[in-house]
């Protein structure tokens, strides 16, 4: 069984996060790239599945510049059997219609049958880039799971709804994306380090996909420096003026 | 006016659930919003009308997980020309979302906070880095597919009449999971969700115990206001299942895993509690990766 995983590399949430004011893109400089805390995730997740089962074959997927290389290998040092390295200059900026149909490309060419995501990433907070693929692939989706298993071909999970937890299933070949309570990711050892480099990276051009429209970005602006807020120190009368400070705020 | 295709979600006892009023204030911004939800009587349509929704296009529940959802936008579709699909940004609303724009191929904006039409350009603003930074979008060519931020858009629009259409769509289950049986894990706190509450009262570390965070509670309670915790990871006593208010919990019922919102978004928690962490992070050991120096992040 071969288990896709889908990695994303993303600004540290470390470090200060910024975007390029003119062209509305990620500043590389001021935060290092790491690989997602939630891609990781994934692949745990997709890691447990292949402990249980040795023949299952783990594949990291990503798409990015030539320093994404640096997040597939991270994912390499934690198991992950090879990596998938969509990279094209065409793909700057790529929006996220232009970004499924071109991971569903590199996904459909690797073979697969299941796909982990992370349900989100820290940067963009889309979520919605699991059930794109899966409409592309033509394959069930199965979104936001706390936890799954794979039950003779079929995979069972409790999908995070906003009330609570859903009894989900559907048959593989499937697209699923986790949260990040499926599992505590592992580090990589020593050997993983090490033998990372030596694990199959396959690199891919960007293959021709049509979209219909696109979503581009048109202002990127600051938030302004955050105004001191009001201190109130105790005179007798502090009561009465946070009555009337909560007044004027429109709260009382 | 325009049409504004709105994707409602609809409870399987047909309770209109809370992102429907987020979407339907959203979709009124740029025109007239026309309601699309999945339910297996009319009844919702007078809610759905309250809350503004024009006409409403209701299509029979399926027992596939999203399919009956996205089947019904894709037919209102060809009912309606809208000049952009809004949905709310919930699990859900991204699948759906998601789906819908794959199948047509066209641009999807996510997470808005607010909308605007601009000479018929459908403008979304986007909040980015935890409001570090305000981004503007727009989609060139195809019908926009639009996600927003649930509760970020307070307006009510006007009541409107919300007469039914009912929509004849036809799910390929092959191609969808399948729902099963729903755990809802919800307590009853009495008070209003931090996603959909007007008012936030929050605290932190600088109440200094759990007991003084009554305080917070009691002034939540007297102004009819949520309650929201900022508490670091390094502070048990405050850290009880709170949800945090700088950024709006997800699942704000259920416990939140503190350390990772605020390593996820730590802007509105300010540098200390950053910093806090960094002094506890572990030396860096092992080998140099290619050159770079290797970082444990636990």
């Amino acid at each position: 069984m071969r288990v896709l995983v889908l990695l994303k590399q993303t600004p540290d949430t470390w470090g200060e996060r910024e975007l390029d004011l003119a062209t509305g893109l990620v500043r590389r400089e001021p935060s290092e790239a790491v690989l997602d805390e939630i891609s990781e995730r994934a692949a745990e997740a997709a890691l447990l599945l292949k402990d249980a089962d040795r023949s299952t074959e783990v594949v990291g997927v990503s798409m990015g510049p030539s320093f994404t290389r640096d997040a597939i290998l991270k994912a390499l040092s934690m198991g992950v059997d090879a990596g998938v390295h969509v990279l094209d200059d065409t793909l700057s900026g790529a929006d996220l219609a232009l970004t499924a149909a071109t991971l569903a490309s590199a996904i459909r060419e690797t073979g697969f049958d299941l796909v982990i995501a992370g349900n989100e990433s820290t940067d963009g907070r889309g979520g919605v880039l699991p059930a794109m693929l899966a409409e592309h692939l033509g394959v069930p989706h199965l979104t936001s799971l706390d936890s799954f298993e794979l039950v003779d071909g079929t995979v069972h999970g409790a999908r995070a709804t906003g009330s609570g937890t859903m009894d989900v299933q559907a048959a593989l070949p499937a697209v699923i994306s986790v949260t990040e309570r499926i599992a505590e990711p592992r580090f990589p050892n020593f050997k993983g380090i090490m033998g990372a480099k030596k694990k199959p990276m396959t690199v891919l051009a960007a293959p021709s996909v049509a979209t219909v429209g696109r979503s581009v970005v048109t202002s990127t602006t600051a938030r302004p420096a955050r105004a001191a807020g009001t201190k109130i120190v105790d005179d007798g009368h502090a009561a009465d003026r946070l009555a009337d400070y909560l007044a004027s705020a429109g709260l009382l | 006016m325009t049409d504004v295709l709105t994707f409602v979600e609809i409870a399987p006892d047909g309770t209109v659930l809370p992102s429907a009023q987020t979407a339907l204030a959203a979709a009124s911004a740029l025109g007239t919003p026309v309601a699309v939800g999945v339910a297996s009587g009319d009844a919702v349509a007078a809610e759905l009308g309250t809350l503004g929704a024009a006409r409403v296009l209701l299509a029979e529940p399926h027992a596939s997980l999203g399919g009956a959802e996205t089947e019904a936008v894709l037919a209102a579709l060809q009912l309606v020309q809208p000049s952009a699909v809004v949905l709310a940004h919930t699990t859900m609303g991204q699948d759906v979302a998601g789906r819908v724009a794959a199948r047509l191929g066209t641009g999807i904006a996510v997470d808005a906070v607010s909308l605007r039409s601009d000479d018929g350009t459908v403008v979304a603003t986007h909040s980015v880095f935890g409001g570090s930074y305000l981004t503007e979008s727009v989609v060139e060519g195809g019908v926009p597919v639009i996600t927003v931020r649930e509760g970020a858009i307070a307006e009510a629009p006007a009541a409107a009449e919300g007469a039914v259409t009912r929509l004849d769509s036809a799910v390929d289950a092959a191609r969808y999971g399948v729902a099963g049986e729903r755990h809802d894990a919800v307590a009853a706190v009495g008070r209003p969700s931090l996603q959909s509450a007007d008012r936030v009262v929050a605290g932190g570390r600088g109440l200094g115990s759990a007991e003084d965070f009554a305080l917070v509670e009691q002034l939540a309670d007297a102004l009819g206001a949520a309650v929201g915790a900022s508490a670091p990871p390094s502070t048990p006593a405050t850290s009880t299942s709170r949800p945090r208010s700088g950024r709006p919990a997800r699942r704000s019922p259920r416990p939140v895993h503190r350390a990772r919102h605020l390593r996820r978004d730590p802007a509105p928690c300010g540098h200390a509690v950053r910093e806090d962490h960094r002094r506890h992070q572990p030396r860096p050991r092992g080998p140099d990766l290619r050159g770079r120096r290797l970082r444990y992040r636990r």
